[in-house]
C-alpha cells in the first residue's frame, strides 16, 4: 500500500501543470456521487452504521485494477495536518477532512483518481486531469463507476437517477469543474461581468477551494449546478463550451492589457518578482497574488516556460498544512509566513529577472 | 442530577419523540458519548435501548436536544426514520428510500435546482433493460392518450394491446430489479 510520505514526495502530473495548455485552465475535475441501497446516508447514519458499511465499500474500491497499490486510509488514521494536506491537494473535500471514524479515502498511485468513502454520500468518485480535458477526466471515472456498479447495489431511481444525500446532486450525480487562472480579467476589472454571465448559464464560479471560499491568486473554479434533467454529455458539453469562452476572454483581456497599458503590466510582474525574491515574511494571500503575476509573466514570455510549472508546485507547497507537514510540527501563523518566504526565495533562486519585451519605445 | 446509566453527574439532557410519545433522558458526558449523542457527525440521536432493531423498525423521529414535544404530524421514512422537516434543517435526506417515501414533496422542490425533473443520463447496466422498457411503455401510453383524444379508437385499441403485452412481460420481472 502507498504510504503518506510517498504520496507527498510524488505530486501528480496535474498538480505541477505538465499539460501544455494549462496556462489558463489548470485542471479539469469530475466528481460522481453514488450511494448504496439498504444503508442510511453517512450524514444521517449512526456512527456504528457508518463503521459497519465501510469495510464492504472499501474492499471493493481497493480491489479495482485502477487502485493497485493505492493510498488507502481511514480518516481516523490521519493526523489533522495530513488531512489538511489532502484537502490542499484536492484529493479529499473539506467536508471529509472533518470526519474521522467510519470514513476512508482511496487514492490511486498517480493521484488522478480518488474515492472518498462515507463523505456526504457513501461514495464520491473523483478524477482530475491537467488542462481543459473534462471528457478525458469523465472517461477515467466512468470506468471506475462501471466496475463498481457491478459489485455494489447502487441506489438508483428510474425517474430521479442516482440517489444522493443532497437533492442538488440527484440524477447524474455529476459535478464537473475546472480551475481557471484569470489575472487578465481581474486586472482589467472584467471579472465581475464574466462571473455574472457564467452564472446566468446555470454554472457556478467559486474560489479555489470550492463553496464559500475566497478567490486567491486570481484562481477560480467553474462548475455545473444542475445534475438532473441533462445527460452527462450535455453537462460536459455546456461546461466545456463556456470554459472555452472564458479562456478566450482571458486571452483577449491579456492582449488588451499588453496593448493599452504595457508599463502597468511590466510594473506588476516585475514588482511581484522582487517581492517574492526578497521577502522574509509573506502571508498566503500575498504570496498567491504575486505567484499569480509570475505565472502570468511566464505566459507572456517574461520568464522561461517552465516557470509556470514552478509556480503551480509552489502554489501547493506554500499552503499552511503543506508547510506544517514539512516542518513536522504545528506552526504559528508567523512561523508559517517566515517559512513560506524561505521556500519561495529558495525556489526562485535561479529565476532571473523578467525580460520585458512587450514595451515598444 | 444523576446519570441514568452510571453514578456520574448528568450533564446531557435530551428529549426524543417516538410515535408521538416523548421520552426524557439524563446522561453524563461519557455515557452520552458512548451512545453517540454528542457525536457532532451523527445526526441521528436515537436511543438504542428503546429501539434495538435500528432503522429497520417502526417510524420514529429524531429527538431534539432539550426541545420537548415538537411536531407529531411529521411523517417519517420507514427505511431510516428521517422526517421530511429534517430536510429543511440539514439539506440532506436520510437514505435512498426517503426518495420513494417523500417523492412528491421532493419533486416539488426540484424545479429551481435542476434543468429538469427526470433523469436523462446514464443508467447502471444491470437496470438498463428495465429502464428502456419503462421508457417505451411511457411513450406508448402517451401515444394512447393522443389517439383517444383524437378519437382514433382503432389505433388506441392496438396501442392498448401492445401496452398490456409489455406490462405482462414486466410483471414477471421485478419492477426495480435489485442489483448483485
Amino acid at each position: 500500500m502507498m504510504r503518506f510520505s510517498t504520496l507527498m514526495k510524488h505530486p501528480a502530473d496535474w498538480m505541477t501543470g505538465v499539460d501544455t495548455d494549462s496556462a489558463i485552465v489548470l485542471t479539469s475535475r469530475i466528481r460522481l456521487a453514488r450511494n448504496i441501497t439498504g444503508a442510511p446516508f453517512p450524514g444521517w447514519a449512526r456512527k456504528d452504521e457508518r463503521i459497519d458499511v465501510l469495510p464492504g465499500l472499501r474492499e471493493k474500491v481497493e480491489a479495482l485494477p485502477e487502485m493497485k497499490d493505492a493510498f488507502s486510509h481511514q480518516l481516523s488514521e490521519l493526523s489533522s495536518v495530513q488531512k489538511q494536506v489532502l484537502v490542499e491537494r484536492h484529493l479529499i473535500s473539506r467536508e471529509q477532512a472533518a470526519r474521522s471514524e467510519g470514513s476512508a479515502i482511496v487514492v490511486n498511485r498517480n493521484q488522478t483518481l480518488s474515492v472518498m468513502i462515507n463523505e456526504e454520500d457513501h461514495l464520491r468518485l473523483q478524477s482530475i486531469c491537467s488542462g481543459l480535458h473534462l471528457r478525458e477526466a469523465y472517461r477515467l471515472i466512468a470506468d471506475v463507476d462501471k466496475e463498481l456498479e457491478q459489485l455494489l447495489p447502487y441506489a438508483f431511481d428510474y425517474e430521479l437517477g442516482y440517489l444522493t444525500a443532497c437533492p442538488t446532486n440527484l440524477g447524474t450525480g455529476l459535478r464537473a469543474s475546472a480551475m481557471l487562472h484569470l489575472p487578465g480579467l481581474v486586472i482589467s476589472d472584467h471579472i465581475g461581468q464574466v462571473i455574472q454571465a457564467v452564472g446566468k448559464l446555470g454554472l457556478a464560479v467559486r474560489g479555489i477551494f470550492g463553496e464559500g471560499t475566497e478567490s486567491l491568486g486570481h484562481l477560480f473554479q467553474v462548475s455545473n449546478q444542475s445534475t438532473l434533467g441533462e445527460s452527462e454529455e450535455d453537462i460536459l458539453d455546456r461546461l466545456e463550451r463556456v470554459i472555452g469562452r472564458v479562456r478566450e476572454q482571458e486571452r483577449h483581456a491579456r492582449g488588451k492589457l499588453l496593448d493599452e497599458d504595457p508599463q502597468m503590466l511590466a510594473d506588476k510582474i516585475s514588482r511581484a518578482y522582487g517581492q517574492l525574491k526578497y521577502a522574509y515574511v509573506i502571508d498566503s494571500k500575498e504570496a498567491l497574488t504575486y505567484l499569480s503575476l509570475i505565472r502570468l509573466g511566464s505566459d507572456m514570455g517574461c520568464f522561461p516556460k517552465e516557470t509556470t510549472k514552478l509556480c503551480d508546485s509552489l502554489l501547493m507547497d506554500i499552503e499552511p498544512a503543506h508547510l506544517q507537514h514539512r516542518a513536522e510540527r504545528k506552526l504559528s501563523p508567523e512561523e508559517r509566513d517566515t517559512m513560506r518566504a524561505e521556500i519561495i526565495r529558495s525556489r526562485l533562486q535561479n529565476l532571473s529577472s523578467p525580460v520585458i519585451n512587450f514595451i515598444t519605445h | 442530577m444523576q446519570c441514568e446509566h452510571c453514578d456520574n453527574k448528568a450533564t446531557v439532557f435530551y428529549t426524543q419523540i417516538i410515535d408521538g410519545i416523548s421520552k426524557k433522558t439524563k446522561l453524563c458526558e461519557s455515557c452520552a458519548n458512548q451512545k453517540g449523542i454528542t457525536d457532532p457527525e451523527g445526526f441521528l440521536l436515537e436511543d438504542q435501548e428503546v429501539n434495538p432493531h435500528g432503522h429497520a423498525s417502526a417510524p420514529k423521529a429524531a429527538p431534539k436536544v432539550d426541545t420537548p414535544m415538537s411536531k407529531q404530524a411529521n411523517r417519517c421514512c420507514p427505511g431510516c426514520g428521517f422526517a421530511f422537516d429534517d430536510l429543511k434543517k440539514t439539506g440532506r435526506l436520510g437514505c435512498s428510500e426517503c426518495y420513494d417515501y417523500f417523492r412528491e414533496e421532493i419533486k416539488h422542490n426540484l424545479g429551481g435546482m435542476h434543468k429538469g425533473t427526470t433523469h436523462t443520463g446514464r443508467v447502471p447496466e444491470g437496470l438498463l433493460k428495465a429502464y428502456e422498457e419503462r421508457q417505451e411503455l411511457q411513450k406508448l401510453q402517451h401515444m394512447l392518450d393522443e389517439a383517444v383524444n383524437a378519437e382514433d379508437y382503432e389505433k388506441a385499441a392496438a396501442l392498448r394491446d401492445e401496452i398490456s403485452k409489455i406490462s405482462e412481460q414486466e410483471t414477471s420481472a421485478p419492477e426495480q430489479p435489485s442489483q448483485p
